[in-house]
């Protein structure tokens, strides 16, 4: 991704708002939903065109969980561990998980194709232990399952 | 403003609609703990230390937002006010790594005070122990995150006076941290390292290398004075300890004058070269041997017999009044030449030229407006000036109005943006045609009708006939629109102010100068024969010195001989260039430097901090140096060598 697309890319994005600075949040989103991530440059850009200090732009992108400033995989996997999960093993899931694709919560896997992250209870309580990949539901989740629920997504 | 009338701790107090509850508290001396309130920074209530009791509201509030109303009945020392108090107080030493035995701050710290206050001698919650990382990369200033209790003084302080807006909070709850731009390190970040930060700080998360482990403030005697590292004439609170300099303060962070910068606040305390503590002479072997001061003057007093005519005089504007006007005397009647200029004299020469040449009626400097004008501006041009960079103060000014007013800001500058996160237009023009830039502005300026009535003469309208727009846009290399641009917002301002600077003096044009009086004339941005234009002098006392008339010039291209007063000023390339080939060079100085490898006699000379006396602001306000150290080794002033060796020559200066 050269440095001028993306300028190109942030400065339509910004029109769309008029470059209006109250508009930061929404802005941030566009740019999230476009590269799955805020890059650095994309930051600077906002800052310099809406005329906001760049402190501030970094202090409203870090605020919200919903933006990230690392780039993310192509799928999001959250993995409940709300108190029903819990008790139900959700802990031995998200171990294995981690130990299927290398990471932590929190982090991206090399190939950019997974994202983990974990959830305090997300209201399906009846289904868990419960992971959600891109928004789909997989209830009752057990150990043995993971891998070939993974192997689904490619 | 309507009075109101409260009842405090059962006690009536008044006060004015749209105070807060603490406001009234404090102008009543009812002593309420605060944390994240600080005098003259906007209150966000986050610390919860302020906390009152107020009748009818169903749970305590802070005092610092809380808006007084008329009949208010308010109780700030309850019980269980208290106990809130001291609970939040050890949540706050819970979360970060408080441990005052390692801080420097200790005993300064406000956080430690109201620990004590409140005898904090346990803490019933588990400590976190978060491992934080601490920033120490920058020239002056070091952030421990371990320290940092998340009021938002710094991040207040850095958008609301110093108006960098470096400082944010990044992330959120137990991970939140203070940090500068993109969460990088402050020397690498957008900081101008003015230190509003650390003056702001309650505890020791902020702090410079350079105030570290001199001194409590408890041990220091304070002394108010005035800057001497740029014309703008800051006021200093001095700290000093043992005859040693410990730390600079601002004695008031909202004043225009007050932030500081980091000329005041920090470069004052750096290491200096070596002091001159003893006069010098060379001797035969062409070393500078040291010598009394008898000896020394004796030096000089021969050679001055011997040959009087072509020895000059020349002076660093960064000494006070009273020296200036002694060494006039000097070298007017005890040397007897007619030779003598500042350091800073040909900025002098090219200014006042300009404003006799716009307008001979007199007013000489006075016809500048005081800084404080910029805070008021809705279009600020600088012009062939870097403040951030000679007066960092008026950069602040600059980035406050554009921050806070949004003023809008047009750099003219043939080499770089000087606000590059500011300007809404910045024109380039070619070097050296910056004088035909501004004379197009004008003509464009008057050709739209921009101007105030009557204020464009014939001869003024005349005098710009030549400069077309298409035909500056072909010399400057600025599009036409941009220059049209250009003169529309400064045109339609209402307050327009202009700042120059060494940029636009090296060209050595006058006419530059009369164009911009001129710019700000036709405008009608004027006041009682006040026009809204700053010109940047370069030294503390560059205008004390100017108006006392030593910046006459020296006649000779290399004087035979030269008495240099140079004091604390820093040598140069161009002046030690100048400097050589002068057969005889007295050189009173306070450092060993290259120049004084150059002199044939070296006198001591005492630095600011030793010094007293008056100084001329840029803008014409007189203010008081004063003395802060005693000097090194017992040293005499500059004037009383002048002295001494006037009446070796038999002439009695007073």
């Amino acid at each position: 991704m050269g440095a001028k697309q993306l300028a190109e890319k942030v400065e339509s994005i910004l029109d769309n708002y008029q470059r209006d600075q109250g508009m930061l949040v929404s802005i941030l989103q566009d740019i999230q939903a476009e590269y799955n991530y805020l890059p650095k440059e994309a930051l600077v850009e906002v800052s310099q065109t809406l005329g906001a200090p760049l402190s501030r732009v970094y202090s409203v992108a870090t605020f919200f969980k919903a933006f990230s400033l690392e780039p993310r995989g192509r799928y999001l996997i959250n993995v409940c561990l709300g108190t029903a999960c819990h008790v139900r093993g959700a802990v031995r899931i998200l171990e294995t998980i981690e130990r299927e694709l290398d990471i932590r919560p929190g982090k991206t896997t090399q190939d950019l194709k997974f994202t983990l992250e974990t959830v305090n209870c997300v209201g399906c309580c009846a289904l868990g232990p419960v992971v959600i990949i891109d928004g789909e539901y997989h209830g009752q989740m057990k150990t043995d399952k993971v891998k070939v629920l993974l192997e689904n997504y490619t | 403003m309507n009075e109101i009338t409260l009842a405090i701790n059962d006690r009536q107090v008044k006060g004015k609609e749209g105070d807060t509850v603490l406001e009234i508290c404090q102008a009543n001396g009812i002593d309420v703990p605060t944390l994240c309130h600080h005098e003259g920074l906007s209150d966000v209530g986050a610390c919860r230390m302020c906390v009152v009791e107020i009748e009818k509201e169903r749970s305590p509030v802070p005092a610092c937002t809380y808006l007084a109303r008329d009949g208010l009945v308010v109780k700030t020392n309850t019980e269980q006010l208290e106990r809130y108090r001291r609970q939040i107080l050890e949540l706050i030493f819970t979360e970060h790594n408080h441990f005052c035995m390692f801080c420097e701050q200790s005993e300064d710290c406000e956080l430690q005070k109201l620990a004590y206050r409140y005898q904090m001698d346990n803490v019933r919650y588990p400590y976190t122990f978060p491992s934080l990382p601490v920033d120490a990369l920058s020239d002056y200033l070091v952030i421990d995150h371990n320290r940092c209790i998340l009021c938002g003084r710094c991040i207040r302080a850095c958008s609301e006076v110093a108006a960098s807006h470096t400082l944010d909070f990044s992330q959120r709850g137990w991970k939140a941290l203070v940090s500068a731009d993109l969460e990088q390190p402050l020397g690498e970040s957008s900081c101008t390292s003015c230190g509003a930060c650390v003056q702001a700080c309650p505890t020791g998360a902020i702090f410079s290398k350079l105030n570290l482990y001199k001194g409590k403030t408890d041990e220091c005697q304070q002394i108010k004075t005035v800057c001497p590292a740029c014309g703008v004439g800051c006021e200093l609170n001095v700290l000093v300890k043992d005859n040693n300099l410990v730390r600079i303060e601002a004695p008031s962070l909202t004043e225009p004058r007050g932030p500081l910068c980091r000329m005041g606040r920090f470069r004052l305390l750096e290491p200096t070269p070596p002091r001159i503590t003893s006069p010098l002479v060379r001797g035969k072997q062409g070393e500078l041997e040291e010598c009394s001061l008898d000896k020394a003057v004796q030096v000089i007093v021969e050679r001055l017999a011997e040959a009087k005519d072509g020895f000059a005089g020349m002076i660093s504007t960064r000494v006070p009044n009273e020296t200036l006007s002694l060494f006039n005397k000097f070298i007017g009647e005890v040397v007897g030449s007619d030779s003598i200029d500042t350091r800073d004299g040909e900025s002098y020469r090219i200014i006042s030229e300009g404003i006799r040449l716009f307008q001979n009626n007199g007013r000489g400097l006075d016809i500048e407006c005081p800084i404080e004008d910029i805070l008021e501006a809705d279009c600020i041009i600088v012009v062939g000036a870097d403040p951030e960079k000679t007066n960092p103060i008026i950069s602040t000014l600059v980035r406050r109005a554009v921050s806070q007013r949004k003023a809008k800001l047009i750099v003219i500058d043939s080499s770089r943006d000087v606000f590059p996160l500011w300007t809404d237009l910045w024109l380039k023009p070619r070097a050296g045609s910056e004088g035909v830039l501004l004379n197009g502005l004008a003509k464009i300026l008057i050709d739209k009708g921009l101007v105030g009535p009557g204020k464009a003469q014939a001869e003024l309208i005349q005098s710009l006939s030549q400069y077309e727009t298409g035909e500056v846009s072909r010399t400057t290399g600025i599009e036409n629109e941009r220059l049209e641009l250009a003169a529309e917002m400064y045109g339609w301002a209402e307050h327009g102010v202009i700042i120059y600077g060494e940029g636009l003096l090296q060209g050595n044009d006058a006419s530059s100068i009369t164009t911009i009086l001129n710019l700000a004339n036709i405008t009608g941005n004027q006041v009682e024969g006040e026009l809204r234009v700053i010109s940047l002098k370069p030294c503390a006392n560059s205008r004390g010195a100017w108006e006392l008339g030593l910046a006459k010039g020296i006649k000779q291209d290399k004087p035979k001989g030269l008495y240099l007063l140079l004091a604390d000023e820093r040598e140069s390339e161009e002046l030690l260039s100048w400097l050589k080939g002068i057969d005889f060079l007295v050189v009173q100085t306070s450092y060993y430097s290259s120049v004084t490898s150059l002199a044939n006699v070296v006198l001591p000379s005492p630095i600011w901090a030793e010094r007293e006396g008056k100084y001329v602001t840029t803008d014409g306000r007189v203010l008081e140096l004063k003395q802060v150290l005693q000097p090194k080794d017992g040293l005499p002033q500059d004037q009383e060598i002048l002295i001494e060796i006037s009446k070796k020559l038999g002439h009695r200066l007073s």
